[in-house]
């Protein structure tokens, strides 16, 4: 005959040395309320090696009785999810270790940015005023033109400069980038005056193909068609965009 | 017959599956040398002159006493399970975790950011900027020119203490400490609302209110505030402990928690602010008088388990020489 058998979760386990204890729920029919209520019960089960952990779903299986309330052993794991768990445990604390020393890296990083600017701004200055000095022929008397040339030419070779003063930018704001990359985000960008140019009566026509059998529709729905219309990069505009 | 059959089978059963990794949690030593346990601490000596009588007598006086030993120590074991206390602070978190000291080293560092979301290296470049335009379109006497730098460098270092993070407001610390911590946990770029990002911006949410209550004793709705964050914390990482553990572990190391702390009941009672010290090294809960009488019981029956342990080390070195 076969032993008994059932399935549970593991809820309680290391405080006992090799005993787990074994919840398990079945359905029984209540007459009295007339409907299937979980019953519970638990069970110490016998764990040779303590290898369970909480949250394991096993299976069990009887045995002769060891002791005066175990007389089950684990037979089989369904889920070692306690287990995963564990190992999950000692998987972050090596990950966070790692992402520490980054942190301390990108630290370091920014400083000597920031030190490589302040020595540029430095730089600039004082290519200012030597082309100040040599513009204007103030000049002290123990220093040549030739030398005030060569410091010049120095700063300017350092950081690729032609001519000084210069149109070009040589130090580059954050402000004068573009805030967007591609045609999708220029869209985005742009979205209001793209609306408000479909609105007019220029581009009625244009707007009514967009729409199709959606024209007496509401105001928000139409608005929401024209957008799904407009973010999709293949369809073409009508007009130019602002640059 | 049919009983020894089953009886032969009770020992030493094995798992069907999986029988490869299967270790002994307590190392095997040989019958001659049985492991040290508290029971030593009952052992009678006898030699060759103790009577028959005498011998009996001690037999019979080491049971009672390692029966009297197997019970406490069971009693205190049971006590042990039922109050175990917090792995980590369930508010502050773990000392050791940096999340929060890279933070505020980020806020503080005045090379990466001023005050109000300016960035330093942008500000440096548009004062140099300033200052070049003003002097070109002045006239191009040097007196001028001198004195116009002058004026640019006062304006500078005015800025500069303006907008020093010493001198900026609680609130704007707080936005940009929000700031780093989203940037942290974020699971990709644009980021905003994932469980990971919830629970780093209410930790920082805490730990500046929980200065706030270090500082203000009286100041109780800041207390509840923070009891009801901890609560939000929990909740939305017991989620996040559904969808996905391995997250989940990944965030508590990175926040300095524990699972202990998530899963049990945690409340911001004056036990918890005696037991981790928020306000120093001061009794807020007077201790009743039975609970007093249960205290030093307790430690009564620890004392002597420790003096049961001390005793079963001696007798065991004298029976069996140094581990």
């Amino acid at each position: 005959m076969a032993r008994q058998n059932f399935v549970g979760l593991v809820v309680s386990q290391g405080k006992m040395s090799k005993t787990v204890k074994v919840r398990i729920s079945n359905k029984v029919y209540d007459n009295r309320i007339d409907k299937e209520i979980v019953k519970r019960k638990d069970y110490l089960v016998h764990d040779e090696g303590n290898v369970c952990k909480e949250g394991d779903i096993v299976r069990i299986e009887s045995i002769p009785k060891i002791s005066k309330r175990k007389y089950f052993a684990i037979a089989e794991f369904k889920q070692n999810k306690g287990q995963q768990f564990a190992q999950y445990e000692d998987l972050a604390k090596s990950r966070i270790k790692e992402e520490q020393q980054l942190f301390l890296e990108s630290f370091k990083n920014h400083k000597m940015e920031f030190n490589k600017i302040i020595t540029q701004i430095s730089d600039m200055k004082k290519l200012d005023e030597l082309s100040y000095k040599l513009r204007n022929g103030i000049n002290d008397d123990s220093v040549n033109d030739e030398v005030l040339i060569n410091e010049i030419n120095d700063i300017k070779a350092k950081y690729n400069i032609n001519s000084w003063p210069t149109t070009e930018s040589t130090l580059e704001l954050e402000v004068n980038k573009p805030v967007y990359t591609n045609e999708e985000e220029k869209r985005v960008f742009f979205m209001d005056f793209i609306l408000e140019q479909l609105n007019n009566e220029k581009f009625q026509q244009y707007k009514s193909n967009i729409l199709g059998g959606n024209v007496d529709k509401k105001k928000n729905i139409q608005k929401n068609l024209m957008r799904t219309w407009i973010l999709n990069v293949n369809n073409e505009l009508p007009f130019k965009l602002p640059e | 017959m049919l009983k020894l059959h089953t009886r032969l089978l009770s020992n030493g059963r094995r798992l069907l599956n999986n029988t490869t990794n299967l270790k002994p949690a307590i190392p095997v030593i040989s019958e001659s040398q049985p492991p040290l346990t508290t029971y030593f601490a009952a052992k009678q000596f006898t030699d060759n002159y103790t009577t028959k009588q005498k011998a009996k007598k001690l037999r019979r006086r080491e049971k009672k006493l390692k029966k009297k030993i197997t019970k406490e120590v069971n009693i205190l074991k049971q006590y042990d399970l039922k109050n175990v206390p917090f792995s980590v602070d369930p508010v502050l978190g773990n000392s050791n975790c940096k999340f929060i000291e890279n933070i505020l080293n980020k806020i503080d560092n005045q090379e990466m950011n001023l005050s109000y979301g300016i960035d330093r290296i942008e500000f440096e470049k548009v004062l140099y900027g300033a200052e070049k335009l003003s002097i070109d379109q002045s006239s191009s006497n040097e007196t001028m020119r001198d004195s116009i730098k002058t004026i640019e460098e006062h304006k500078k270092k005015a800025i500069e203490i303006i907008l020093n993070s010493r001198n900026t407001s609680a609130e704007d610390k707080r936005k940009l400490a929000t700031k780093y911590a989203v940037e942290e946990m974020q699971i990709n770029e644009g980021d905003t609302a994932s469980p990971e990002v919830v629970a780093g911006v209410l930790t920082t949410k805490i730990y500046f209110m929980m200065q706030h209550v270090k500082k203000f004793k009286k100041d109780v709705t800041t207390r509840v505030k923070v009891e009801q964050l901890v609560h939000q914390r929990q909740s939305i990482l017991k989620y996040l402990k559904k969808i996905s553990p391995e997250r989940y572990y990944y965030t508590l190391a990175k926040l300095g928690l524990s699972d202990d702390v998530i899963i049990r009941e945690f409340a911001m009672s004056k036990q918890y602010l005696q037991d981790f010290k928020v306000w120093g090294d001061k009794q807020l809960v007077k201790e009743t008088k039975s609970m007093k009488v249960k205290n030093e019981k307790v430690q009564a029956l620890r004392d002597r388990i420790d003096s049961y342990n001390d005793l079963a080390k001696q007798n065991y070195e004298l029976l069996y020489g140094k581990k």
